[in-house]
This record gives structure tokens, C-alpha cells and sequence, in this order.
């Protein structure tokens, strides 16, 4: 009967935990300012867009140091890439696998950012990627019909030191071209 | 009488602040949130919560999609409520805010759209795709009511039509 009612105790206290985070995280929210909510807003769109021109030159150890150093990216296959180094890793593997050289733009469009608190935030965000070898006599433009994939991520920001950084990402791909 | 000069006071004090000349920071901040009105437009409208959605816009909005006027909050949410649920994309790129005052603000962005033709859930095959479904421009008003800065008015313009779905 006593270990009975310490599990009930347990569970019980463990929920009023629960929903004291919660409501606090919310009332957190609510209680920034307009220039703190811009600013974090701000800070997390130029994430977004960093993500793409590092992820788009290959610049493995900048986009590394988009995410926190604990930072989960989640990708496609289900596999999910814990820390700065394995990130770091996981672009200079992209770039030697190559077979031939390739143009690579991720067009970040729409980002909705909500901050959670004066140092978290939460975030979706789309992007269109067009992508096509480089032509043999390299320079020019070379020639696509459409776009290659549009996905949409969710991602969880942390307001560091250093900035805004990517605590979590995962993404789901809606649209890809037939060919 | 005192009251009367008090309040007459007041009046053209209000009246001031909201048209007086917008200092850099606050435009900015303005620009800011009006932009991010516009990702909850496409976020919301995506994945139809039509809640949040109908939220977005003052009590009294107007809302043009292309297919005729809703007016107000209440419609605005039947009209999301009524859409069906393929996976759907507005990808916002240009903007242009222009803040008139502290409580208003326009704006004009472009979106490409994205329409399929079924759900796309976790794990699930990403929808064939041969170019974009649609571009159109996005006329806003925007308004800092009680509750926060709200869209008063959203009126659609489509441009151009892409082949979209492969079928």
C-alpha cells in the first residue's frame, strides 16, 4: 500500500512538474518584449539562411557551427547526426562522394520563427533546391526544367553566446522532380 | 473644463505619435513582425490550422484569395476549415514593408506555391513535381490592434501557372 502511494506521489508530482515547465515556458514567452522577440527572430532567420550557402559550398566546419555543440540533424533516411563533428563529417563526405562537380542552391523562402523564451525558440522553414552538374567547359549556367527537391524543416534554436544556433532539425521532402 | 483640455491634449498626442516620423529601430521592428505574419500565413494555411490561421487577421479583416471576398475572422476560419489536405507549399521570397506609422503598416511579397495532389506524412513518398504550381504577388495591410499586429487586409494576385503534379 505505501510503495503504492509513493509511485501515485511520484507521478503525481512528476505532472505538476510537467505542467509548471510548461506554463512557464509559455508565460516566458508571452512576457518578451517586441524588440526581444525581433531580435531572436532575426538572429534565427540568418541561421536559416546560412544553413544554406555553407550546406550549398560544402563548407563543413561553418555549417557545423550553425548548431549547438550537442546539435541533432535529422536526416531523410532516419538517421540522426549528434554533434558538431559528426555534422562537420557527415558535408566532407557529401563533397568527396561527389562523381563530377555540381551547381547546389537551397532557396530558404519561408521561415516562421517562435521564440519559446529569452534563450529558445522553435522554427519551420521551407527551401527549394535546384541542383544540376556543372557543364564541361565550366563557367556558364547550365540548364534545368525545374526545381530538384522543396522540403520543409522543424527545427529547435538555442540563443548562445555565440548567437542563435540549432539545437535539433529534421526535415520532411513534399515535392521532388520526377527525373 | 480641465478635463476637457486634458483629454483634448491627450487626443493630439496620440494623434502625433502614431504619425510622427518612425524612428530606424522601430520601422525595423515593424518590418519584422509584419514579415513574420506573413510565414504564419503560409505556415498555417499549409498545414491548415485554421485557428491559428484566422488569428493572424484583425476581427474585421478582408481576405482575397483569388476565388472572391471573406470578410472577418469567423469566415476566414471556415474557409480554411473547408479546404482538403494535400501537401501544399507557400514559399514566401520578396518582401517589402512599408511601416506608415506605429500602428500601420503594407506590404507586397511574392510567393511560389507548391500543390500536390495527396498528403505527404512522415516516411511517406515525396510527391513528382515538374515545376512550380503557381507565383503570385500578396497585397497586405497590416494593423497593431489590442492584441498584437494582425493582417487587415490580404488580397491574392496570381501570375503565373506552372504544369505542377506529374499525373
Amino acid at each position: 500500500m505505501g510503495r503504492y502511494m509513493g509511485i501515485k506521489y511520484r507521478l503525481l508530482s512528476s505532472t505538476v512538474v510537467f505542467v509548471w515547465l510548461a506554463s512557464s515556458s509559455l508565460y516566458a514567452a508571452e512576457m518578451l518584449s517586441q524588440s526581444q522577440v525581433v531580435d531572436i527572430v532575426v538572429a534565427c532567420e540568418r541561421v536559416e539562411h546560412d544553413y544554406a550557402i555553407y550546406r550549398d559550398r560544402h563548407d563543413a566546419d561553418a555549417f557545423a557551427n550553425i548548431f549547438t555543440e550537442g546539435g541533432e540533424w535529422g536526416r531523410s533516411n532516419g538517421r540522426v547526426l549528434k554533434g558538431r563533428a559528426a555534422i562537420g563529417d557527415y558535408i566532407r563526405d557529401l563533397e568527396a562522394a561527389m562523381t563530377e562537380p555540381e551547381y547546389h542552391m537551397q532557396f530558404t523562402t519561408t521561415v516562421q520563427i517562435k521564440p519559446t523564451s529569452e534563450a529558445t525558440a522553435t522554427g519551420i522553414s521551407y527551401a527549394l533546391v535546384l541542383e544540376a552538374p556543372v557543364p564541361e567547359d565550366g563557367g556558364r549556367a547550365t540548364t534545368v526544367a525545374g526545381f530538384q527537391v522543396a522540403s520543409e524543416s522543424r527545427s529547435t534554436y538555442e540563443i548562445t553566446e555565440e548567437g542563435c544556433k540549432i539545437a535539433t532539425r529534421e526535415y520532411t521532402t513534399f515535392f521532388v522532380d520526377p527525373e | 473644463m480641465n478635463k476637457l483640455i486634458l483629454s483634448t491634449l491627450a487626443s493630439i498626442l496620440f494623434c502625433y505619435s502614431a504619425w510622427a516620423e518612425l524612428d530606424l529601430r522601430t520601422e525595423h521592428e515593424i518590418t519584422i513582425i509584419c514579415e513574420q505574419l506573413l510565414a504564419d500565413y503560409a505556415i498555417y494555411r499549409d498545414h491548415l490550422e485554421a485557428e491559428n490561421f484566422a488569428n493572424i487577421f484583425t476581427q474585421d479583416a478582408q481576405f482575397v484569395p483569388g476565388s472572391g471576398l471573406v470578410s472577418g475572422r469567423e469566415n476566414i476560419k471556415k474557409y480554411i476549415e473547408g479546404h482538403a489536405t494535400p501537401a501544399h507549399l507557400i514559399m514566401f521570397t520578396s518582401s517589402q514593408i512599408d511601416a506608415q506609422s506605429e500602428t500601420r503598416a503594407s506590404g507586397l511579397a511574392y510567393a511560389v506555391i507548391l500543390n500536390g495532389d495527396r498528403q505527404v506524412l512522415e516516411g511517406d513518398r515525396p510527391i513528382q513535381m515538374n515545376g512550380i504550381t503557381a507565383a503570385s504577388e500578396y497585397h497586405a495591410e497590416f494593423e497593431r490592434t489590442e492584441e498584437g499586429w494582425k493582417i487587415s487586409k490580404l488580397e491574392l494576385k496570381g501570375l503565373f501557372r506552372g504544369p505542377g503534379v506529374v499525373q
